[in-house]
């Protein structure tokens, strides 16, 4: 093409296209000519670099050391998230239900369900935030949790002491960013893979070890929801690069309310034993009690009406070509809690659509 | 010691590039710089990138957040101009250099680079001088503004994406083919179309210029 064209013609279409906004300034001259700096910022970004790194909590010694700045901001939403709930839960229990609003294009409370839709039910039905009972060992309504299972990194507010492992029970592996212990220019461009079980058809999950969370606001999850058996009987991870194994870890993960509540710690060895990185694992609520699936998403809105909610949002989620009124995640005892409490009562014609999901067909939900 | 607001850009990276001396004042100088420019970058990639950044499958906020991280990791090869600037030039210097690492990941994300390891477009950033654009007139730039009119869409976004990868260094109207791929997707035709759009709207523009007295050399 270039042999086509001019070549001062070409420079300014660029130039033309960069004073549009098509493209980014690149030049001093086009930097200046651009004004841009009377934005609003959005929430993910206004503070990003403000933040005091955290300090990771693990189950082996010593923490793991500087998260980036975009975790911060993930484990910032985490925490505030866990204290909204906490809120919600103690707010739930002192004064009858007040029904807050999920999102914001949703009216959920406070409006007559609408008597022309089938979904409609006379008095909304109550779909409250899972209450925490006494026996439990680790988040922030638990009032046995002591020490650092006091409050959870992960924002659940309540783990049972037992049934975490039940062989069936599915969690969402999430990992963190990486921190390389030598972090060399070539490193950079590592892949980070991850397998979970030990049968043989389990595979190799992969994309770039160090791929800014932003890509995944909400953190770097796998795709497909893993089985305690699965996770007993092992994971796997390793750094490639261009192919070539650099690091990798193993380990038995049995789900334990500690590790539930804390993470864990993943410390990546070379062939030669020295430690090339390390990075925190969470295994993640990945339950959802769905509420309503309709083709037409609009159709949500209606039955939305007919629910009242209390300390959780109702989420509206693309799932193939349907699309889904859910809340969640939950653990599966939570969802479990939730499922038997919103169907007692609820007319069976408005009961039909709630069922259970771990969410593998949802799309951004996480 | 706090970082103290005066500091050039350039002293705010070589303290991000020396972490290892001081972690604190490396986190302080991060904080800094990232006050000082974050919203001129986010206001650059939210005006009218949509096109851009739905092809590589961003966000502004992803590529302002990724812009910041790779620019700190490469903190330690950015250069003091050598000569004496004003506060504005020198600033404008900074963000001509946050742009084209913004533009060059742009340029690996649309070329689904994401996946292995390289990010061959973010390893050609010069860092140590912005380029600089050959100078353009004035009256020659309004004009090919006005051209730019005249043009579909689809031309425009052709002219868009291939201008992208001049800026990032290819030959002027090459595109590596997975981007002509998914730009002959996008727009329900081939790829060697795609390569005959971008000539036909070139035309377009010589005509347009032609029309009003301007003449560009190269035939078309």
């Amino acid at each position: 093409m270039t042999d086509d064209t001019d070549e001062s013609l070409d420079a300014l279409v660029t130039r033309s296209l960069v004073n549009r906004g098509d493209l980014i300034p690149t030049t001093v001259d086009e930097v200046l000519d651009a004004s841009a700096e009377d934005v609003e910022l959005p929430a993910s970004l206004a503070g990003l670099y403000d933040a005091p790194a955290p300090r990771a909590r693990t189950l082996e010694p010593g923490p793991v050391k500087g998260f980036r700045p975009v975790r911060v901001v993930a484990y910032a939403a985490v925490l505030l998230a866990s204290a909204a709930a906490v809120w919600a839960i103690v707010v739930a229990a002192r004064r009858p239900a007040e029904p807050i609003r999920g999102d914001a294009m949703v009216p959920v409370s406070a409006q007559p369900a609408l008597s022309t839709s089938a979904d409609a039910h006379a008095a909304p039905v109550p779909v409250s935030a899972p209450t925490c009972d006494a026996a439990c060992c680790a988040g922030a309504a638990c009032s046995a949790a002591k020490g650092e299972l006091a409050t959870c990194p992960t924002a659940r507010t309540c783990t049972p002491c037992t049934g975490v492992a039940d062989a069936e029970t599915r969690y969402r592996v999430r990992v963190g960013d990486i921190l390389l212990s030598d972090p060399q220019p070539a490193l950079q461009h590592l892949a980070l893979c991850i397998k979970v079980g030990a049968s043989p058809g389990a595979e190799w999950s992969c994309e770039p070890a160090r791929a800014p969370s932003s890509v995944r606001p909400h953190g770097r999850f796998l795709a497909t929801a893993s089985r305690a058996a699965d996770l007993t009987g092992g994971v796997a991870m390793e750094l490639r690069l261009e192919g070539t194994v650099r690091g990798r870890w193993w380990s038995i993960v049995e789900p334990s309310p500690r590790g539930l509540c804390l993470g864990y710690r993943v410390g990546f060895q070379n062939d030669r034993g020295e430690s090339v990185g390390t990075l925190s694992m969470f295994l993640e609520r990945t339950y959802w009690v769905e509420l309503a699936q309709r083709v037409d998403r609009s159709e949500l809105d209606a039955v939305a009406r007919s629910f009242s909610f209390d300390g959780l949002a109702p989420r509206f989620i693309a799932a193939g070509s349907r699309s889904v009124l859910a809340v969640g995640p939950l653990d599966r005892w939570e969802a479990e809690q939730l499922l038997d409490e919103v169907t007692r009562g609820t007319p069976p014609a408005l009961a039909a659509g709630f069922r259970i999901d771990v969410g593998d067909a949802y799309v951004d939900a996480r | 010691m706090p970082v103290p607001g005066s500091a050039t850009d350039a002293a705010l990276l070589r303290l991000v590039a020396d972490r290892g001396a001081s972690a604190v004042a490396a986190r302080e100088a991060e904080a800094e710089f990232y006050r000082r420019h974050v919203r001129y970058l986010f206001g650059v990639l939210s005006r009218k990138k949509g096109p851009l950044l739905s092809m590589a499958g961003l966000s502004a906020e992803d590529l302002v957040q990724e812009t910041f991280i790779r620019a700190f990791e490469r903190a330690h090869t950015f250069r003091e101009a050598t000569e004496r600037l004003s506060a504005e030039v020198d600033t404008a210097r900074t963000r001509a250099w946050l742009g084209r690492v913004a533009t060059h990941l742009l340029a690996d994300h649309m070329n689904r680079l994401r996946e292995v390891s390289a990010t061959p477009y973010l390893e050609r950033v010069r860092v140590d001088e912005p380029d600089e654009a050959p100078s353009s007139d004035s009256a020659g730039l309004a004009l090919v503004t006005e051209g730019l009119e005249v043009l579909s869409e689809r031309e425009r976004e052709i002219l868009r994406v291939t201008a992208l990868y001049g800026q990032v260094g290819d030959k002027r109207g090459r595109l590596p083919n997975a981007v002509s791929r998914d730009l002959a997707a996008r727009w329900g035709t081939t790829n060697e179309n795609i390569r005959a759009i971008r000539l036909r709207a070139m035309k377009k523009l010589k005509e347009f210029l032609s029309s009003r007295g301007v003449e560009t050399g190269g035939a078309s």
